[in-house]
């Protein structure tokens, strides 16, 4: 007796072979028959006319570490269809901690991912210190798979305590660094992640960037001996030193034969050529036979800012950066003075432009109605501008009305669907988990296939799923997962290949102690199956199983 | 020109796809190269120049980058 069929669906495997109708069964967490039609007594039966069944997608960049302590499914990434996040990216991870370094790591977390200081304290119990001890602590309820890198700065934390942020480590430090990773790897790590780019609250650098490469390649060689990733934040803002970077992760992948990965990259306009300087030395590399992955995000960039605060949103603008620096009380006395005020106006919208700031959305405001609102559009409305509306709407709510700034990079997708589509480009980079105050990083799936598959045609659905599963579990090595074939775990998503997308950009409250983030709500998705279990439905909603597993060790 | 100089500077996305400044340096010998900063560093920076706004930066000394790193 089979525990599931999904019945009479348009079967895309996740190979990138050509999509094809017919029933998947399921039995004990396993994919025991993929296509014709099952017969056979089943415990549960799933309608999948007209819908596409898929592998479930993998997100390969995430900062779900702390979520998962108290929300083990991974809200809202579960619902998009994602089932397997890679958590611990950028060289930051909450194990192997001790004790006496959990506010420094909190802080790190804070300055580099914007997390909020209730997610780290009061919302779970720090019970562990090892990386099998975290483990352990987010498997209790999981609804969703888990392939956790561990943090290069973690372990440097670890071995050289305070000098983990002063210099180079000795020989022996070394060592030691090679046998907690290899402790971390056996525990179930996926791999190491560095980043050769952030700096913590203090403004200095985070202690992955004080390790020289001879460092860096004693781990890269304990990472060999599990056939592990290793994942960078190369410096992104220079295109030489990117693909300097992208030199010397080759040279460490061909001589340890591992897999690496490197992100952000971005098409913006401050950098044109980037990306194809930057793909091009990775399609050399690749013919060397280097594993450099680079991962590229779908979602364009959005930026959201309040009065409240000195967003550099406002530095493009003489004046108005200057004000928006001022306590909150004296900003309220310049934004309410006529003569200040037409100053500021005349600045932001010079003989009468109302361009700048027409476009920009009311992100957040205790009036519902005006949320996702076009600031043309309100101005309009109260025979005003753009920018008139803004100080208003700021005036009216103490500050706290929220706006967003859409499309300020990566948003052409002339330009950002054919990099997509290339091969050696990894689909990923979605950042899920951080900056929650900021903007919402859920939604990238959806985004894939309504703006690069359905409006603009840069994939086939075939290659689009495939970018999202077998892709990604053959670079990061993750067995038995990615695909639909008899002895697959059984990690499924069914959607409606027609309206798959991320829904608008909105605030909730869900974190601890009553948080604000930014969030998406999928579009589209039927069904969502984690090892078998359903763990979403778009009937019911989150089922609250806890089938989901750490991902990097074979099903059973 | 004696030292580096801030040629250009501009709002654009950063690490993670948050707002950062992008600053375009020329050097003595005619090279250009960029750095960016995130957001705490570049109030520094316009704080250290008086600047009201990006396009202000132009023409500073690569100086005040490093002043704003230390």
């Amino acid at each position: 007796m089979y525990d599931l069929i999904i019945c009479d669906g348009r079967i895309i495997d996740g190979s990138g072979l050509p999509a094809f109708v017919g029933d998947v069964a399921i039995t004990g967490g396993i994919i025991s028959q993929v296509g014709g039609r099952v017969t056979g007594p089943a415990a549960s039966e799933i309608d999948a006319r007209g819908q596409v069944i898929a592998p479930g997608f993998i997100d390969p960049h995430t900062h779900f570490d702390v979520q998962l302590l108290w929300d083990g499914q991974a809200r809202p990434s579960l619902e998009h269809g994602v089932t397997t996040v890679v958590p611990g990216n950028c060289s930051l991870t909450l194990a192997p901690l001790k004790a006496e370094h959990r506010q420094r790591l909190v802080r790190m977390f804070q300055q580099i991912e914007e997390m909020p200081d209730a997610a780290f304290n009061g919302a779970f119990e720090w019970t562990w210190e090892s990386f099998d001890g975290y483990l352990e602590a987010i498997t209790r309820q999981l609804s969703i798979n888990v392939a956790p890198l561990v943090g290069h700065s973690v372990i440097r934390l670890w071995v050289m305590n305070d000098d983990a942020q002063k210099r180079a480590a000795t020989p022996d430090e070394i060592t030691q660094m090679q046998d907690l990773l290899r402790q971390c790897l056996t525990a179930g790590a996926v791999g190491l992640s560095t980043s050769f780019v952030d700096v913590d609250h203090n403004l200095l650098p985070v202690p992955s960037r004080f390790a020289y490469l001879e460092e860096i390649d004693a781990l890269g060689a304990v990472l060999g001996e599990f056939g592990r990733m290793l994942q960078v934040v190369p410096e992104f803002y220079n295109t030489d030193i990117t693909i300097a970077r992208v030199d010397q992760l080759a040279e460490l992948s061909i001589k340890h034969q591992i897999p690496t990965t490197f992100s952000p990259l971005f098409d913006s306009s401050a950098m044109p050529d980037n990306v194809t300087r930057v793909l091009a030395r990775v399609d050399e590399q690749f013919a060397r036979g280097a594993r450099v992955w680079p991962q590229v995000q779908t979602r364009p960039i959005d930026i959201s800012f309040n009065f409240d605060m000195a967003s550099l949103m406002f530095a493009a603008t003489p004046a108005w950066y200057m004000v928006m620096r001022l306590p909150h009380d004296q900003k309220i006395d310049v934004l309410k003075n006529p003569e200040a005020r037409a100053q500021l106006i005349e600045a932001a919208e010079p003989g009468g432009d109302i361009s700048r700031f027409a476009e920009l959305r009311v992100r957040d405001s205790q009036n519902p109605d005006l949320i996702g609102r076009r600031l043309g559009d309100l101005a309009q409305e109260r025979q005003t501008t753009p920018a008139n509306t803004m100080i208003d709407l700021s005036l009216e709510e103490d500050l706290q009305v929220h706006f967003l700034a859409a499309n300020m990079g990566h948003e052409d997708p002339t330009r950002v669907g054919p990099i997509i589509a290339r091969e050696r480009v990894h689909v990923g980079a979605s950042d899920a988990g951080a900056h929650i105050q900021s903007f919402a990083t859920y939604g990238d799936t959806g985004y894939l296939f309504s703006e690069f598959v359905r409006e603009g045609g840069y994939l086939s659905l075939e290659q689009a799923v495939k970018k999202l599963t077998s892709d990604t579990a053959q670079i990061w090595n993750l067995p038995n997962r990615g695909l639909l074939r008899p002895g697959q775990a059984a990690d499924v998503v069914v959607f409606d290949p027609d309206t798959i997308a991320r829904d608008e950009e909105h605030p909730v409250n869900d974190m601890p102690e009553q948080g604000m983030r930014y969030v998406r709500a999928a579009i589209g998705i039927d069904t969502v199956i984690v090892n078998g279990e359903v763990a979403y439905t778009h009937a019911n909603g989150y089922t609250g199983s806890t089938s989901g597993v750490i991902a990097t060790q074979p099903v059973q | 020109m004696t030292e580096p100089v801030i040629e250009h500077a501009e709002i654009a996305p950063g690490h993670d796809g948050q707002a950062e400044l992008f600053l375009a340096i020329r050097y003595e010998n005619g090279a250009l190269g960029n750095v960016t900063l995130n957001a705490k560093c570049a109030d520094k920076l316009m704080r250290d120049c008086n600047a009201e706004s990006v396009a202000a930066l132009a023409g500073q000394p690569w100086q005040k980058i490093l002043n704003v790193l230390k």
